[in-house]
């Protein structure tokens, strides 16, 4: 993966080689960013992070991309918005070709399609195999926060996180102390317009723990 | 005379030695030294007709085993063939819509032990052990049907039964375990959510949500009033113990030393975008160990040599094999099987066209410890085999090409005799998917013996089996349209996907 061009201002100007080094690791993703409200809002809040918006839909990645570069054009001399970026991506099959193993610290699914009928919940972007691949990606300690405004399908991410033995909810204390709930919340397209219709927002994280000991 | 074996199997089991071979939804057994028949099976026998689709989930067959087609002749040597024909249903049974009477076999394998044979058959998505007898034929002990079309099998070496479908799932089940009144439960199961909880209108009149999303819950809670609940849980203990978003196309269960001297297993799944996993086995499947990035295109087989467990070979659209550390997801070696391939067609005067799929990866492992693998590619007229170093490093022998008179179907490998039996597919041109007339003298099967070059010389061998093939008189129940079986015996070619469609067709 050759990350140079997304984050030209991080490329490893020590060494050479192709593809060019970033001086360090992407760690934060927005998976199904949409229109990428929560990257640009995440930017400046989380400087020292490169942050980056994956989005399946080939012309939404490609605008938010070219928001981001009159983001940065605008920006130049306080040089904002250079750590955030939006790939195209259909994560639920090709999130291990972007990361490592224990790359992420957070990842973000914020109103993720509700997928309603039962026949279509494979289709939803949570389920207890494709979390084991969050876990993979996120390092221990590492957060994934969720969000949505369907009552149906908060309780189905919640069961799902929790009956897989790697994840573990937050308390509601933990939650009301990140700032990164308070973004995600008012930040998205999607939680805005939750917030003009007045709609409930449902609200859970989960702390990715060490993989329990090998059993032999 | 018989269709061609689209999978061919070797089992020792006691001091019998048995190749089991799979023609359409029927089993045969022959006598591997003699080469004589020993029985036929068929679930054809067994089932009720099986002209009603059978979408559901709980068919029932899970009678106890019966004895049927009990045709073992006692004493394999006394060589006439006792077939007996099917006597029961093939009258009922209307034509499947692949031109079948019943779903054929389309995978097979055995227990180390060789008591147990386990085998899928796509259509009716169901998965069968079967018991060997003391003369070497077979009857069904369990049939067990799953929620989708199994497309991946393997057995742990502790004997449980792994297998994947066509969604990505991947479920263990207990080699023996019967039907049960309940699915016993287990963390990584995945529970839908009550049906109470499915039918409660899944959104608030305030949830934001598209015309198209209010449409489904309108439906939704109309449905609600009159469809009853189907339960979707299956009726005997099995766990979902991981997935992949992709068809899953092949698994395997490694067990390794590690430096310390403790045995840790590993399961090895592959799908068709690609990818290549490393999980833990189970009870830990859920952790993620590693993945093996590197093809381009659908992975199809993979193969662990036996001598080397660390070492990965993987196969399938791509036109070079990939050999790996598979614990730290490194590339050993690559190997470009179409320029070996066109190489091989210049002495032949042959030229490939259509693109190249792996169907195929076996071994065998030698005194020295180190062995031979084996390579077939769909529609390919012959083996690649080539010798691994310590390191994984491909090295090529005198010859890494063994030409073969008709396209390789399967291979079996026979470990104790370093040789292997090739099913060969004498309805098509070698070469190519094109129909031929296949003649009264076409060998079925032939047998390979590896050599101290590391070359393989064909046998005089098993000749009774082909005798058998080419001259039975059964009635076949099986549709003899060679267009019908090329379906059966290539599948590999499918995976692939189309232009860049292909990748549109997720932008929902
Ligand atoms: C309802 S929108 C939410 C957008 C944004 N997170 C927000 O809160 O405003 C869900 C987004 O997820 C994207 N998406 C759906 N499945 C995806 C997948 N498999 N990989 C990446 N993005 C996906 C959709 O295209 C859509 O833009």
């Amino acid at each position: 993966m050759d990350w140079s061009t997304y984050y030209p201002k991080f490329v490893d100007s020590t060494t050479t080689g192709t593809p060019r080094q970033l001086v360090k690791d992407v760690t934060v993703a927005d998976i199904g960013c949409g229109f990428g409200g929560l990257l640009m809002a995440l930017s400046p809040l989380m400087p020292e992070e490169l942050i980056i918006g994956m989005e399946i839909r080939l012309r939404v990645a490609e605008f938010v991309q070219q928001k981001i570069s009159a983001l940065r054009v605008q920006h130049k001399d306080d040089g904002l918005y250079q750590n955030i970026a939006c790939l195209r991506a259909n994560t639920m099959k090709f999130l291990p070709n972007f990361f490592k193993k224990s790359q992420l610290s957070k990842i973000f699914l914020c109103f993720p399609d509700p997928h309603f009928k039962a026949r279509k919940h494979k289709a939803r972007i949570v389920s207890t195999t494709l979390n084991s691949e969050y876990a993979f990606v996120v390092k221990p300690g590492g957060i994934i926060y969720t969000i949505t405004d369907v009552e149906d399908l908060h309780v189905w991410m919640v069961q799902h996180f929790e009956k897989h033995p790697t994840f573990e909810r937050l308390s509601k204390e933990e939650e009301d102390s990140d700032p990164s709930v308070k973004v995600m919340a008012i930040e998205t397209e999607e939680g805005k317009k939750v917030e003009r219709n007045e709609g409930q927002k449902f609200i859970a994280c989960f702390k990715r723990l060490e993989d329990e000991p090998w059993i032999e | 005379m018989l269709t061609p074996f689209q999978k061919l199997l070797y089992n020792g089991f006691g001091s019998r030695k048995v190749l089991v071979a799979a023609s359409g939804p029927c089993l045969r057994t022959f006598d591997y030294s003699s080469g004589h028949i020993i029985s036929r099976w068929s679930y054809l026998d067994l089932d009720a007709p099986a002209g009603n689709k059978s979408s559901d989930l709980h068919d029932e067959d899970d009678a106890p085993p019966r004895k049927k087609h009990k045709i073992d002749s006692g004493n394999a040597s006394d060589s006439v063939s006792t077939e007996i024909l099917i006597e029961n249903g093939s009258g009922r049974q209307k034509p499947r819509r692949n031109g079948f009477a019943a779903p054929c076999i389309t995978h097979l394998t055995a227990t180390a032990d060789g008591r147990h044979v386990v085998i899928i058959s796509g259509e009716d998505k169901a998965i069968r052990v079967l018991e060997m007898t003391e003369e070497g034929g077979l009857h069904q002990f369990s049939k067990r049907v799953l929620p989708k079309r199994p497309s991946a099998l393997t057995l742990t070496p502790e004997d449980q039964i792994l297998c994947a479908d066509k969604f990505g799932d991947v479920y263990s089940m207990p080699l023996l375990g019967q039907t049960i009144e309940k699915a016993s439960n287990v963390d990584m199961q995945d529970q839908e959510p009550p049906i109470d909880e499915l039918f409660k209108p899944a959104a608030t009149s305030k949830t934001v949500h598209t015309k198209h999303n209010l449409r489904i819950l309108e439906l939704q809670q109309k449905q609600k009033k009159t469809k009853k609940a189907s339960t979707t849980e299956l009726q005997f203990e099995h766990n979902l113990i991981l997935g992949h978003v992709s068809l899953l196309t092949d698994i395997a269960s490694v067990r390794l030393q590690t430096p310390e001297g403790r045995s840790r297993t590993y399961i090895l799944t592959s799908d068709r975008d690609e990818h290549i996993r490393v999980s833990r086995s189970v009870p830990q499947a859920h952790i993620i160990e590693n993945f093996c990035l590197g093809h381009e295109q659908f992975v199809n087989k993979i193969h662990v040599p036996s001598w080397q467990p660390g070492t990965l070979i993987s196969g399938g659209g791509d036109d070079y094999l990939l050999v790996w550390d598979w614990r730290t997801g490194t590339i050993r070696d690559k190997l470009d099987l179409k320029s070996l391939l066109a190489q091989s067609q210049t002495n032949t005067g042959e030229t490939t066209t259509f693109p190249i799929s792996v169907s195929g990866i076996w071994s065998v492992e030698t005194m020295s410890g180190s062995g031979s693998i084996i390579i077939a590619c769909e529609k390919m007229n012959g083996l690649f085999t080539f010798a691994l170093s310590s390191e994984g490093q491909i090295i090529i022998g005198q010859s890494i090409f063994k030409q073969l008179s008709h396209n390789v179907l399967d291979v079996a490998i026979v470990q104790h005799e370093q040789r292997i039996v090739v099913s060969l597919d004498i309805m098509h041109r070698p070469g190519s998917g094109e129909i031929t007339a296949a003649h009264d003298h076409s060998s079925f099967v032939v047998v390979l013996h590896l050599q101290s070059d590391g070359t393989w010389e064909e046998m005089k061998e098993l000749i009774a089996v082909n005798t058998h093939a080419q001259q039975t008189k059964e009635v076949l129940t099986e549709s003899l349209d060679p267009t019908v079986w090329s379906g059966v015996f290539y599948n590999a070619e499918h995976l692939r996907k189309r232009g860049p469609l292909a990748d549109a067709e997720e932008e929902l």
